[in-house]
């Protein structure tokens, strides 16, 4: 136990000595987080209104209003269709005929919006009955606040910021060990009463800590920077970032294992970190990949890794189930880590 | 009493016989050098020795147990310093040691180490800015800071300047007083010579000459050395008629005449020079060395 503790402190100051990694493992989240936030995330900015209009008859005539007002974009769908998109924060207001009367649908944040557009639509239809007969409209105009809210590009997007550093400490963390092999220190252990197993331990835990801390840093920008509300507990959250980081801790050990050099061992990781980083939907939603490409999202671990992060800390509803991502996951997990013992060697 | 016994040690990579038969004892409280050029087969033997290398062939017995089947409780006794050794390069000299110490059920203390090894002003340097003869004290060091009973020195000298060389021989010195038993690989003779209590002369993977060094220059060299500087001359065998001597060594264009007579040897070269203009302007007179053993038993210098 006291070899333990002086290798995790050996490995720690090793680590945080050095300014790169911690750049890559710390500063280039925040960096990331904060030029993303600054580009596309923080609402409020823009007056455009994203308007969807549910297939109606009666409702035809409000897209004629809207139809030449700036800054208005409208779209038109079945109601479900349209929902989903307000839920998914496509839209920004839905208009729905309900029970008589026109009824403005929109999340809290978009309330200003649907006050708006209903504002300009109850003008423009008064003046118009005006003009015919001097009556007022058969439909009233009301606007409806709903309970789901819509969540902002970056709060899509800072979960898969953070599952990108998990992903990023096990797979490149794991060129230490490589570092260690490829100069002789671990043949060198040998000669020493000490068990190497300890060694490789204390490096497991100094990354697991690495990552804790990396979740606090990234979170805190987060909050700090674009004051974006947490909604999920700690707990869980804690379990998906234990889950993530052993999975891909493990993937890192497999995947070093077949190198021999820093170097190789360096080239196949970002083989392998690239594209996952790309096509796994953690900086943006599967959707706006081209079709043929959607069926590597299923593969990746980071998907799922990114799936559940988004659900536990922003309450973004999951892709696909947290179950699957649970289980996914630690098939992940459990594979590359029964194949790194099988591949493992220490020289 | 042995701390250590080896008979019969073979060990090949490959088509390659490292070491091909190699036997040899090593007494409690003893300093005891192998020595040989580069690819001898010096590592591989202090490696197979300690257990980090199988052997294929053959016997070793250090402290009464075999290095492959009994390795935690014999490690936790030697201390061992390897030629290549990288640690956490951004640790200090001073955090190292205290790493390493804490692997030994007792250590040394690593202030007096690094007086020792003349590395206290280094003591807070990251490992990585260290230069390669600092590296190399700090792996001796490193050996040290266990405080076992036996010491696997390998090369602990190399790459060294004199000065520091000097104050490693010394370090070695203080070993043997303190009663370890030290076990050292180099290929410089003067340091086998001058530290060693035995020594072991290795050469293409086996042992060619074992013993105290005196002895083993007086078995093989009774005479003295007598080294003449030539420039331009092809036939040397003509010294081998002189009076008193035994044996000519022509090495590029340096002839040693080994003598069993010094005087008569003189006398007939200074008459040598004013015929055949022989110049003995630079001519050394020595006692003979190891490297003369070395020399004569292979016909090469250690160094080539």
């Amino acid at each position: 136990m006291r070899v333990f503790w002086f290798f995790l402190m050996a490995h720690s100051k090793n680590t945080f000595r050095d300014r790169m990694t911690l750049f890559w493992f710390f500063g280039f989240p925040v960096l990331f987080v904060f030029l993303f936030g600054l580009i596309f995330g923080n609402a409020g900015g823009s007056w455009d209104v994203r308007l969807g209009v549910v297939e109606d008859a009666r409702l035809s005539f409000v897209l004629s209003v809207f139809g030449n007002v700036k800054g208005v974009e409208l779209s038109r769908g079945p109601k479900e269709g349209e929902l989903e998109a307000l839920r998914r924060g496509q839209r920004d207001v839905v208009v729905v005929f309900e029970e008589g009367n026109i009824v403005f649908l929109a999340p809290p944040q978009g309330v200003e919006k649907a006050r708006f557009l209903s504002g300009v639509l109850r003008g423009v239809l008064l003046e118009k009955e005006l003009e015919r007969h001097g009556l007022l409209p058969p439909v009233d105009v009301t606007v409806r606040t709903l309970a789901f809210p819509r969540f902002r590009q970056i709060e899509y997007f800072l979960p898969g910021v953070l599952a990108m550093a998990l992903m990023q400490v096990g797979l490149f963390g794991s060129l230490d060990f490589v570092e260690l092999r490829e100069k002789k220190v671990t043949r060198y252990l040998a000669a020493l009463p000490v068990q190497r197993s300890v060694l490789l331990l204390s490096e497991v835990t100094m990354r697991v800590g690495i990552a804790l801390l990396q979740t606090v840093v990234i979170l805190a920008s987060g909050w700090a920077f674009f004051q974006i509300r947490y909604v999920g507990a700690l707990l869980p959250l804690l379990s998906w970032v234990l889950l993530g980081s052993a999975t891909f801790v493990s993937l890192g050990y497999l995947l070093t294992s077949f190198a021999k050099t820093v170097e190789s061992a360096s080239g196949l990781v970002q083989m392998v970190q690239f594209p996952m980083m790309f096509l796994s939907g953690i900086f943006f939603p599967p959707e706006m990949m081209p079709q043929s490409l959607r069926f590597v999202v299923r593969l990746f671990p980071l998907s799922y890794l990114g799936d559940a992060l988004r659900y536990v800390t922003v309450g973004i509803p999951t892709q696909f189930d947290l179950g699957v991502d649970f289980f996914v996951l630690f098939a992940w997990l459990l594979g590359s880590f029964l194949l790194a013992i099988r591949f493992f060697r220490w020289e | 009493m042995a701390v250590l016994l080896v008979e019969d040690l073979h060990k090949s990579y490959g088509p390659v016989q490292a070491v091909r038969g190699v036997s040899f004892t090593v007494a409690a409280g003893e300093v005891f050098g192998l020595l040989g050029p580069n690819g001898a087969g010096k590592t591989t033997t202090v490696e197979t020795v300690i257990g980090l290398l199988r052997r294929d062939r053959g016997k070793v017995v250090l402290f009464g147990l075999d290095p492959e089947k009994d390795p935690l409780s014999i490690k936790s006794r030697i201390g061992v310093q390897l030629q290549t050794v990288h640690l956490f390069p951004r640790l200090t000299v001073l955090e190292t040691l205290r790493l390493f110490g804490s692997f030994y059920p007792k250590s040394r203390s690593p202030e007096e180490l690094l007086a020792l090894l003349g590395l206290t002003d280094k003591a807070r340097s990251p490992v990585e800015k260290l230069s390669g003869g600092q590296l190399r004290r700090l792996s001796v060091a490193l050996a040290l800071v266990g405080d076992g009973e036996a010491l696997f020195l390998d090369e602990p000298t190399s790459g060294l300047d004199p000065q520091s060389r000097r104050g490693l021989w010394e370090v070695i010195e203080r070993l043997r007083g303190e009663g370890k038993t030290v076990f050292l690989t180099t290929h410089y003779l003067d340091e086998a010579e001058r530290l060693c209590d035995r020594v072991a002369i290795m050469d293409e993977g086996r042992i060619i000459a074992l013993g105290k060094p005196k002895d083993l220059i007086a078995e093989h060299f009774r005479e003295k050395a007598l080294e003449i500087p030539l420039a331009g001359l092809d036939d040397v065998a003509f010294f081998g008629d002189l009076p008193g001597v035994v044996r000519v060594q022509r090495d590029e264009d340096v002839v040693t005449l080994y003598t069993q007579d010094l005087a008569q040897t003189f006398l007939a070269l200074s008459r040598l020079s004013e015929v055949r203009g022989v110049s003995l302007r630079n001519m050394v007179v020595r006692e003979a060395t190891l490297e003369d053993v070395f020399l004569h038993l292979t016909g090469r210098r250690i160094r080539d």
